[in-house]
């Protein structure tokens, strides 16, 4: 009877094998190197470092712009979330050539970041595309000097990410759209509701699950998935104006040989994508729980 | 070059612990190798009887073409003919990116694993993979007739060793257009010499309606390449000061601020939007004649070839002099090329194949394929005939003057160079603001790297 019950655990032995060495022996190593000064020879010996390397990133200044320039990524976000809610309505009512557009939408979400950063890198430049198209139109007054300015170099790239990022929100709306009763917008629009009423009290509603999933996906992506916008585009710059955590990261572990240091600025970002992905867990719970 | 030799020796007495270490572990990477047998002296680098070896395939990690144009055909060409004398030997190269080339060689470092030999950087970038165990120094791979001719080898040399064999040397002039310079009524054949002819000559240059100077500074790399090689090395006349600045120094005294100083005065006479393009992009407004100069490059010998074929007229200059060191009239260099890593299980033949790239054919070669110049004496320099080489080697000749950034961490360079400035010629930063970043850096470098900062001490000597 005992020997029974140890089977079921027996067999689960490999996976529970695979996914230690996949996952939980790759974490063991980044919290014990954030605590380390990792070296690995008798020129740099490694010792312990306790808290330290958390202590140093809490007072470093390029930290703290990494992170609020992560604060200020998720901007990105209520637009994306916004403008993909408002084209999916649009492209659900079927105008003529919806289909172009929703492939024209989607288009940029399958293209790869370098490509797009090198693209979009290139038209921002102060003599690029963009500013002699506003100079042609006789705007040279809105022409900047887009990522090579401090203060323009981070909107700059948010605006490359709401481009690339937008065609995920809008498919998943769709998808989400066609799938709700068709009678339910029957029934308003026979009841005299025009085009915006429908889409407050009826599309938004209905999208709403989709819309809090895509918003947390989204939100994680501001915090761990922008380092090749930043890499591609500005490297950081100009003057580490754009660095984010990622970066910073990337930097002290492989051109300042400060491994413990991006090890602990990894345990930090990690526990905070832990927060928006347990949350991502709920509300998809939450969400099918409902619809059950 | 006899101050360095004799810091060189004092090292090697102040650094016992240091060096039995390197030299153990030399030992210990040697007696592992191929034949199982320790190689003394006599018998590394070109010495060594690479048929005793068996059959070895030596695996070469480098930047090919992208640091050097034209290298990876004479690279093929050196491999064939070595494997014609070697027929056991085989080698394979790996062109790696140059943008990803530290991180590729941290994870393999840290792995134990990767190539044979690898492309490395003079000085600290070097060091850095010194002090983290994954290379051996020179001295245990090859012989002392394979050292005594490569003199860069001093700008690597720490703890009584030197390491990395560099192949040739990247020099950082300042190319002009001549035909510019003439429009602007600046006598071509009598570039500015110092630091007011300098800022006159770029006033001139504006007025005529010229860009005076091409750059870039998106990667950031302009950054260093200009405040290296023109405006730090003014400082000094030794760069054991330099790396005791680093140790303990400080960043906003006057003689630092003064060469930051000049090079805010540059602001007005650079593209105006030198953050939003990168330093190959500068280059190549240079090059199709949109600037009246630019700083010179790695590769600059290229590009000089290439204008004057298309017609264009060219020349160089040393960087404009200001400072009171006895660097500060000179034209800087830096010898780049290859270490044998602690991991190889054939370190005595990887020597030997770094010794034949040394073969008088070899560098012969080298300079007919790239116009790089070799970093070796063996080397003929009659073989330049061009009016800017002939030029560029004369001033190479006079003072040997190695490239400042090799001897300061890395973080001073992105954190401190890049962007400084960026600060200083695509914003608004001020010189103090400059001088404060620089010391911002050290402090934090200092405060993270206490290991670290005993190696520097020891280069301090």
């Amino acid at each position: 009877m005992k020997s029974s019950r140890l089977v079921p655990w027996l067999y689960t032995l490999p996976l529970f094998a695979l996914v230690g060495a996949v996952f939980a022996y790759p974490l063991a190593q980044l919290v014990r190197y954030s605590l380390e000064n990792v070296g690995g020879s008798p020129y740099l010996p490694t010792t312990f470092a306790g808290t330290s390397n958390f202590r140093y990133i809490a007072s470093d200044s390029l930290f703290q712009t990494a992170i609020k320039n992560n604060l200020k990524l998720f901007l990105c976000v209520p637009v994306l979330v916004a403008v993909s809610v408002l084209l999916a309505a649009l492209i659900f009512d079927r105008p003529r050539g919806w289909k172009v557009y929703r492939t024209v939408i989607f288009l940029p979400y399958v293209l790869s970041i370098p490509v797009v950063g090198v693209v979009w890198g290139y038209m921002f430049r102060l003599n690029g595309v963009v500013n002699s198209g506003f100079r042609s139109f006789g705007l040279g007054f809105a022409a900047q000097d887009w990522l090579g300015s401090t203060s323009w170099a981070l909107p700059t790239i948010m605006f490359v990410i709401i481009w690339k990022e937008l065609g995920f929100g809008v498919i998943l709306c769709v998808a989400r759209l066609t799938s709700v009763d068709e009678q339910l917008f029957e029934a308003a629009r026979v009841d005299g509701a025009r085009w915006w009423r429908v889409f407050r009290h009826i599309t938004v509603p209905q999208l709403a699950p989709t819309l809090l999933f895509y918003a947390i996906v989204e939100l994680i992506t501001m915090l761990s998935w922008v380092f090749a916008y930043v890499y591609v585009m500005t490297l950081g710059g100009p003057q580490n104006s754009t660095v984010v955590t990622e970066y910073y990261i990337y930097e002290a572990v492989f051109q300042n040989n400060t491994i413990g240091v991006g090890a602990a600025a990894g345990v930090i970002l990690l526990a905070i994508v832990s927060v928006f992905i347990g949350l991502r867990f709920w509300i998809t719970r939450t969400a099918s729980l409902a619809f059950e | 070059m006899n101050r360095i030799h004799r810091r060189a020796i004092k090292l090697a007495a102040i650094c016992g612990t240091a060096g039995a270490i390197a030299i153990g572990s030399a030992a210990a990477g040697t007696s592992g190798s191929e034949s199982g047998s320790t190689a003394s002296a006599t018998e590394r680098g070109s010495q060594f009887d690479v048929s005793k070896a068996g059959n070895v395939t030596l695996t070469v990690w480098w930047l090919g073409n992208q640091e050097v144009p034209g290298i990876e055909g004479w690279m093929k060409q050196t491999i064939a003919k070595y494997h014609a004398l070697h027929p056991n030997v085989t080698v394979k190269t790996v062109v790696q990116s140059t943008d990803t080339w530290t991180t590729t060689q941290k994870t393999a470092c840290k792995g134990r694993t990767g190539p044979d030999i690898w492309y490395n950087w003079a000085g600290t970038w070097s060091l850095e993979q010194v002090w983290a165990g994954c290379t051996v120094p020179n001295e245990s791979v090859l012989s002392p007739a394979d050292l005594a001719h490569v003199k860069n080898i001093d700008e690597t040399r720490w703890g009584g060793k030197s390491w990395v064999y560099p192949l040739y040397r990247f020099i950082y002039p300042v190319v002009y257009n001549k035909s510019l310079f003439q429009k602007a009524h600046l006598n071509p054949n009598k570039p500015p010499a110092n630091w007011q002819q300098f800022i006159a000559a770029c006033k001139k240059l504006k007025a005529a309606g010229i860009t005076p100077i091409a750059l870039g500074l998106k990667d950031g790399f302009g950054g260093e390449i200009l405040g290296s090689a023109t405006f730090q090395k003014q400082l000094f006349s030794s760069y054991r000061n330099l790396v005791q600045l680093v140790v303990n120094g400080n960043f906003t005294s006057p003689l630092w601020k003064s060469w930051i100083t000049r090079a805010a005065q540059l602001k007005p006479y650079v593209n105006n939007d030198v953050n939003s393009i990168a330093f190959g992009d500068g280059l190549s407004r240079f090059e199709v004649g949109m600037a009246a100069m630019v700083f010179g490059t790695p590769g600059v010998q290229a590009t000089i070839a290439q204008m004057v074929k298309a017609g264009k007229k060219v020349s160089v200059m040393k960087p404009p002099v200001f400072g009171g060191g006895s660097y500060a009239n000179s034209l800087v260099n830096t010898g780049n090329g290859f270490q044998v890593t602690s991991w190889s299980k054939n370190q005595s033949t990887a020597g030997s194949f770094l010794a034949y790239m040394h073969t008088p054919e070899r560098l012969t070669a080298l300079y007919a394929q790239t116009g790089n110049f070799p970093a070796d004496d063996r080397w003929n320099p009659k073989q330049a005939k061009r009016p800017t080489d002939r030029l560029m080697l004369g001033w190479l000749a006079q003072k040997r003057v190695y490239y400042p950034a090799n001897y300061y961490p890395t973080d001073l360079d992105v954190n401190g160079n890049f962007v400084v400035f960026q600060g200083l010629l695509g914003g608004k930063m001020t010189v103090d603001k400059a001088a404060q970043t620089y010391q911002s850096v050290i402090t934090k470098w200092r405060k993270l790297h206490a290991a670290e900062l005993q190696n520097y001490k020891k280069w301090a000597g």
